[in-house]
């Protein structure tokens, strides 16, 4: 084969090679992004449509946003956990209980900007505290002293 | 002599608040070295309403909170002049500090 012959295989070579790798980095990020959407769908209860999302912005950009729809994810979860915890334990608990530290820690969990181990954490927190304080309200019957 | 009564007392000097509210006050207006939490701001709020020295209110529920209602608390005359007495004592005690009597 002559030199010629060989540059033309090699230009070949080179061209195919390229689009093959390019097809595969591009099916690699749209699966990437099809998993990203996937956990944005469940995090705000949408469904979303694969193929209006596919959108090239590069791994690094994917990885990130993974990171922070993880967390968030996490976040919905919690806070989803936080909402079953309290309604299963408020039918043991007085109603201005319910009401006043049942709420202002339901209401404090949904503010924006709470991670999720802080849920976590505050699920805890509102647990015991909620039975300290109905102990202590049990207590002051006796003596006249109980909440309305 | 600053407890959490006095420090609730304050906070609703200002105007009515609920549970919340009324603890991010006092986190404010002490410059965060009051932090009442959930195991003192509660019983302190009902005990304040047994003493007669506030009254407490429901408002409409909200979705944040799971469907309940926030519960308002607002000094009644009695506490009003209350948290007027605490905060002239605290206002002469600070005073007869900084004299260094």
């Amino acid at each position: 084969m002559t030199s010629a012959a060989w540059s033309v295989v090699a230009a070949i070579a080179t061209i195919v090679g390229t689009w093959a790798v390019g097809r595969r980095e591009a099916r690699r990020v749209e699966r990437d992004w099809q998993m990203l959407l996937d956990t944005s769908a469940i995090v705000r209860d949408l469904r979303a449509s694969s193929s209006q999302y596919v959108v090239y912005l590069g791994s690094s950009v994917v990885l990130d946003a993974k990171v922070v729809l993880d967390e968030l994810l996490k976040q919905s979860n919690a806070r989803r956990r936080a909402a079953r915890i309290f309604a299963w334990v408020e039918a043991a608990l007085p109603k201005r209980m319910r009401n006043e530290q049942l709420g202002d820690a339901l209401e404090e969990i949904n503010t924006a900007g709470r991670n999720s181990a802080w849920i976590q954490m505050k699920i805890a927190t509102t647990l015991f505290w909620l039975a300290i304080n109905a102990i202590g309200e049990i207590m002051s019957v006796p003596w006249g002293r109980a909440a309305k | 002599m600053l407890n959490t009564r006095t420090a609730l007392l304050q906070a609703l000097i200002t105007g009515h608040g609920y549970g919340l509210e009324l603890a991010e006050r006092v986190r404010e207006r002490s410059r965060g070295k009051i932090d009442l939490g959930q195991g003192t701001l509660y019983p302190a709020l009902r005990a304040l309403e047994r003493q007669g020295l506030v009254r407490s209110w429901e408002a409409d529920p909200t979705p944040e909170r799971g469907g309940r209602p926030r519960v308002y608390y607002e000094l009644t005359a009695k506490g009003a002049k209350a948290a007027q007495d605490e905060r002239q004592a605290i206002g002469s005690l600070i005073g007869w500090q900084e004299l260094g009597a």
